[in-house]
This record gives structure tokens, C-alpha cells and sequence, in this order.
């Protein structure tokens, strides 16, 4: 069992920023929610893309060589295979520019109606 | 290997790059934002065409256009897969892309008078920047043949939606825009988890690839290696679904559609509800669920047979029923998309080719009309600033030529012939007795009865409302209504309307083609 500790993790951080999302009422934790959630994911997919780890997946979690008779000769280690880490990567960059975003619109939410709760601001728009 | 056109790429790159521009022009010499992205747009839509047309005359039916295809001399890998990321344009995609790019054209030529009434005056240029970036981002959406791919070209097109809602400034537009961002980038999330057990299970990112190792996995016989493996393939559907069940405002999950369409400014809430919720939504679950898994060969597309009848039904009924009781214009057209995208579902729900090629139909005539319903309420709002149903007695006499217009988009969406969306519904009716669902063909017939009550409630207030006021109710102005680059579009949306309708059998067998392509 913790063995897959990586996994169980994904799942347990995954609830977690859900409730945040869903259950919070305060705009910048809602957005923090996201956030966590969102790192869930790419940790999972980190952890599968070991190639240590991922026992079910260590065929794909090596690198695919092109075959080349003189590399095949000299008995290669396997590499990790470098999709997972630049997918994940331009993820978080994607999440990185939501944040920011949402960020400058809470800014402008507060100044305007001087609250960050969506209970408050629901009744205050009519 | 190679035989695909430069201009699958370059269409989003150059969109992407006219729109950074924008802002540096911007800084020098204010004004000319709007002439510079009507020009992109112009380009690109030449592109697109002739894209589309070489599309159409090549014997397979699709075009792969190998990005960085070789090294060593190989393109392919000992494992099969190709080396570097393909870009594939079939007849779906094409058709896509000739929609968003001609309907943006129409948008970005109805801004130009449209926006400065809505917007500040110094965040135009923001506003063109935006505009351009999520037509790339569709542009590019429609032509991807790697997941890698789909999924920045999807996050440029939806953030870029996510600014413009905000763009207005006004308090609705950056709540709506927010909670359209928190429950845009929870779709979004999922679906990068789908693509992370897809990657897991199949090894490569690429589509085509893709498929065929799912045709190894789920033909394994039970206890191999193989077997085990299925389980991440049904978590993958399962995920992607509801992904992309989010973004297109599926039952439980349309709130935030509600909110975000009204709030954008008018021609964005007509490239909203015309294109980006299709695009990002719709198409691409077609794509993943035809192209990559096969629904229609697996046992798994049983369950989303009925998972989407279910789910496409509520969709159309419950839509309606809010419009129904809606008061502001857009929002009972927000409504009304989230209705007309059940009917997308249905179509697609039944799994048959049938089915599929109404469910296409019915995505290209409703971006059609939406948008021209859209376009018609903003320039409604833009001459007389009302909002509100009820206040719109007698417009139809200040304003004929918008109301005709904004007629003719809502009895093609109520399914009178010979409009598109009459066509659909008789395609989407026509499928569901094929496949046997006969409860599917009353859920159209109670939807368009309630498409009727909601859609001719406006233009009977409009055109036949008792007014109040006696003042120059009849007598009509000597100078236009509204300016000419905002008629334009209005025009040709309502002429491409009757013209979509009437020469259905040419859209018809062009997306039967494209599902031919798709169900191999």
C-alpha cells in the first residue's frame, strides 16, 4: 500500500481542492482550491512517468529509441521519458496564466465592492 | 509522409502573431486595432478556404502535416509512432475551421462601430488582442491530430474567452467571467488528467497512434498484460467526457453559461455561444470519442449511449424551461444555446452514422444562427440600449431591418422550414427513428414547442406590441438604424441561413463524408 503512496496522495489532494472549490465562499480560496487541485494531477503524472515507479507503464516510461544498431550494441541504460515532464510543464504554465488572471479580476472585485464573499456579493449585485 | 499544407499551422501561428502585434501598434500610433485584426482575419479566412478546398480533393479525406518530422532520416520510430507532432485536418475539422474563421470575420467587422458603446475607450486594442488570440486558438483547435496539441491550442482559445467576458468591467461581467474561469479550469483539469491515463495506457500522445494501441488493448484476450490496461482506458473515456462536459454546458454543469454569455459584450456572446462552446466543447468530444477510443465499436460506448440520452435529454428540456421564464434578452439566449447543445448530444448520443451526421448539422447550423440572434440583440442593445423583453415593445418598427433578422434566426432555431434548423431537427428526428428511440423524437417535438413560446414571445412583443408611447412609432427615420458594418453582418448570417436550409443535400454530404472519416 504505501508502495503507491504517490497515487493516494493524488487522490487525497484532489478531494481536498475540490471542497475548496466547491464548498468555500471566499474567492481567493476557491482559487487556491483550483490550484491544489490542479497539482494533483500533474503529480500523478509525474509519478507514473518514473520510471522506477510506474510498474504497470515502465514499457512507455522509458524513452523510445530510434533504432540505431551502434547505441542497441553498447546496451543503453533506459532514460525517462521526457513527454510527461514537458506536458505537465506547459500545464502549469496554463495554470500559472489562470491564476494570474483570476487574481487581477478578484483585485478589481474588492475594489469595487470592498468584499471577496460570494454570499455578500450575490446580494449585493441584486 | 508529408503531404499535408504548410497552412495548418500557419494559420494559428500567423493569428497569434498579428495579435501580438496589436498591442505594439497600438503603443505608437492608437486607432488602427480594428483595421489590423480586420485584415488578419480577411488573410486568414483566404488561408482557411484554400486549406479547406485541398482538404476536400485529396483522396484520403484528411491531410498530415508532420511538425519537425525527421531526425536521422527517420520519421517514424521502431515503435511506429511518429516522431514528431502531426497535425491532422480531416473534413470535420475543415468544416470547423471554415465556421470559426468566417464567422469571426462577420464579428470582427461588427465590432468595429459595436464596441466602443460598450467598452473603454482605451481597452480596444485589449479587446482585438483577445479576439484574434481565441480565433487562433480555435483555428488551431479544429486541425490537431496530437493530444499534446489540442490541449495548448484549447487553453489559448479559453483563457483568451475568459478576458473578453471580463472585458466589460461592469461588476456582472467580472463575476461571471470568474466563476467561468474556476469552472472552465476544473474542465479543463480533467481534462488533463484524461490525457495522462490515455498517455499511461497507449504510450504515445499522438491520435492516430493512440487508436490503434486501444484497438490492441481492448482486443487482448483477459489475464494478458494488455488487460489490465483497459481499466485506465475506461477512466480515460470516462474523464474526457466529463471534461468536455463541462466546457460545453451539460446538464449539471451549465451555470456557468447562464452567466458568462450575457455578461460579454454581443459580438463575443455570438462568438461564445456560435463557437467556443462547440469548439472546445463538442468537437473535441467528438474527436477523442470517434477518432481515439471508437465508442462505436467497444462495449464502453454502450454506457455513453445511454449516459448521453439521459444527459441530452435534461439538457433540452430544462434549457428551455429557464428560458421560458427569463426576462433579459441574452440570458434567455444563453439559455437556449444550453438547449440547442442537448440537441447536439442527442445526435451524437445515438451512436450511429446517422445520428453523428445530424448531431454535425445541427453544430454548424446553430453557430450559425446563434450567432445571428446574438448579433441582432447587441445591435438592438446598442441603438436603444434595452435589455429588458418586456420594455421591447414596437422595436420592430423603429429597427425592421434588426428585427427582421433576429426573426429569421429565431424561426430557424425553432425548426420552421426552409431554414438550416429546420433541416437539423427533420436530420436529427430522421436518426432517432433509424436507431429505434422513439421517446427521442417527442423530446424534439416539446423542445421546439418551447423554443416557439420563448423565441416568438420576443418578436411578438416586437413586432406587435401595444406601445405606449405615440411618438414616431410607424413613421421610419430618414437616415439607417443601424450603421452599415453592423448590418452587413446581420445580412449574410440571415442569407447564409435560408442558403443552408434550402441546399441542405450539399452540407449533407459533406458531413456524411466527414463521419465516413470519422467511424473507420
Amino acid at each position: 500500500m504505501l508502495a503507491h503512496i504517490d497515487y493516494i496522495m493524488t487522490v487525497v489532494l484532489f478531494g481536498v481542492g475540490l471542497y475548496g472549490l466547491v464548498i468555500k465562499t471566499n474567492l481567493i480560496k476557491k482559487l487556491i482550491g483550483l490550484n491544489i487541485m490542479e497539482t494533483s494531477v500533474y503529480l500523478f503524472f509525474i509519478a507514473m512517468g518514473d520510471v522506477r515507479f510506474g510498474t504497470s507503464t515502465a514499457q512507455w516510461a522509458k524513452a523510445p529509441f530510434i533504432h540505431n544498431p551502434a547505441h542497441a550494441a553498447r546496451g543503453l541504460e533506459p532514460m525517462v521519458n521526457p513527454i510527461p515532464t514537458a506536458l505537465i510543464l506547459t500545464a502549469i504554465v496554463v495554470s500559472v496564466c489562470v491564476t494570474a488572471l483570476a487574481l487581477s479580476i478578484a483585485v478589481v472585485i474588492y475594489k469595487r465592492y470592498g468584499t471577496l464573499d460570494t454570499r455578500k456579493l450575490s446580494n449585493l449585485k441584486g | 509522409m508529408y503531404s499535408g499544407s504548410h497552412l495548418q499551422v500557419l494559420i494559428p501561428i500567423f493569428l497569434v502573431g498579428i495579435a501580438c502585434l496589436i498591442p505594439l501598434v497600438n503603443r505608437i500610433k492608437p486607432g488602427l486595432s480594428q483595421t489590423i485584426a480586420l485584415m488578419a482575419v480577411t488573410v486568414s479566412l483566404i488561408a482557411a478556404t484554400s486549406l479547406f478546398m485541398r482538404i476536400l480533393n485529396t483522396p484520403g479525406g484528411y491531410l498530415d502535416y508532420f511538425v519537425g518530422f525527421s531526425w536521422n532520416g527517420d520519421t517514424f520510430l521502431s515503435t511506429g509512432q511518429p516522431i514528431g507532432i502531426v497535425q491532422r485536418g480531416d473534413i470535420f475539422g475543415g468544416i470547423m475551421l471554415m465556421l470559426v474563421n468566417g464567422i469571426g470575420l462577420l464579428v470582427t467587422i461588427y465590432s468595429g462601430k459595436y464596441i466602443p458603446h460598450e467598452i473603454d475607450k482605451n481597452k480596444i486594442s485589449n479587446y482585438y488582442t483577445m479576439l484574434l488570440l481565441m480565433l487562433a486558438g480555435m483555428s488551431g483547435i479544429t486541425m490537431t491530430g496530437d493530444c499534446f496539441n489540442f490541449y495548448v491550442f484549447l487553453e489559448v482559445a479559453t483563457i483568451s474567452s475568459y478576458v473578453l467576458v471580463a472585458i466589460p468591467s461592469d461588476g456582472r461581467s467580472l463575476e461571471a467571467s470568474y466563476k467561468y474561469m474556476l469552472i472552465g479550469a476544473l474542465g479543463s483539469i480533467l481534462v488533463v488528467f484524461g490525457i495522462v491515463l490515455l498517455f499511461s495506457a497507449t504510450g504515445t500522445l499522438n491520435m492516430a497512434y493512440a487508436a490503434t494501441q486501444i484497438e490492441k488493448i481492448m482486443t487482448a484476450p483477459a489475464g494478458s498484460s494488455l488487460a489490465e490496461l483497459k481499466q485506465l482506458i475506461y477512466a480515460s473515456v470516462g474523464l474526457f467526457t466529463i471534461g468536455f462536459g463541462i466546457k460545453s454546458a451539460f446538464f449539471p454543469t451549465h451555470a456557468w453559461l447562464a452567466d458568462a454569455h450575457p455578461a460579454a459584450p454581443s459580438s463575443i456572446s455570438a462568438l461564445l455561444s456560435g463557437l467556443v462552446v462547440k469548439t472546445t466543447g463538442i468537437f473535441l468530444l467528438v474527436r477523442f470519442l470517434f477518432s481515439v477510443f471508437n465508442i462505436h465499436k467497444y462495449p464502453y460506448g454502450q454506457t455513453l449511449h445511454i449516459i448521453f440520452l439521459v444527459v441530452a435529454t435534461i439538457t433540452t428540456i430544462a434549457g428551455s424551461l429557464f428560458a421560458i421564464a427569463q426576462t433579459d434578452l441574452k440570458r434567455m439566449l444563453a439559455y437556449s444555446t444550453i438547449s440547442q447543445m442537448g440537441y447536439i448530444l442527442i445526435g451524437i448520443g445515438f451512436l450511429t452514422p446517422l445520428g453523428l451526421s445530424a448531431g454535425i448539422l445541427q453544430m454548424f447550423n446553430h453557430a450559425i444562427s446563434k450567432s445571428l440572434l446574438f448579433l441582432s440583440a447587441g445591435a438592438i442593445i446598442w441603438k436603444t440600449g434595452i435589455r429588458d423583453i418586456r420594455k421591447l415593445t414596437r422595436v420592430g418598427h423603429k429597427m425592421p431591418l434588426t428585427m427582421t433578422c433576429f426573426t429569421i434566426g429565431a424561426c430557424s432555431l425553432v425548426g420552421i422550414p426552409p431554414l438550416n434548423g429546420f433541416m437539423s431537427k427533420w436530420a436529427l428526428a430522421e436518426a432517432s427513428m433509424d436507431s429505434g428511440v422513439m421517446f427521442m423524437v417527442a423530446v424534439l417535438m416539446l423542445s421546439s414547442l418551447l423554443n416557439a413560446i420563448y423565441y416568438f414571445r420576443v418578436v411578438g412583443i416586437a413586432f406587435f406590441g401595444a406601445s405606449d408611447d405615440s411618438e414616431s412609432v410607424t413613421e421610419p427615420t430618414g437616415k439607417s438604424e443601424i450603421p452599415f458594418t453592423m448590418a452587413l453582418p446581420l445580412v449574410i448570417l440571415s442569407v447564409a441561413t435560408l442558403y443552408f436550409g434550402i441546399k441542405v443535400g450539399m452540407m449533407e454530404h459533406l458531413i456524411s463524408r466527414a463521419v465516413h472519416l470519422l467511424w473507420l
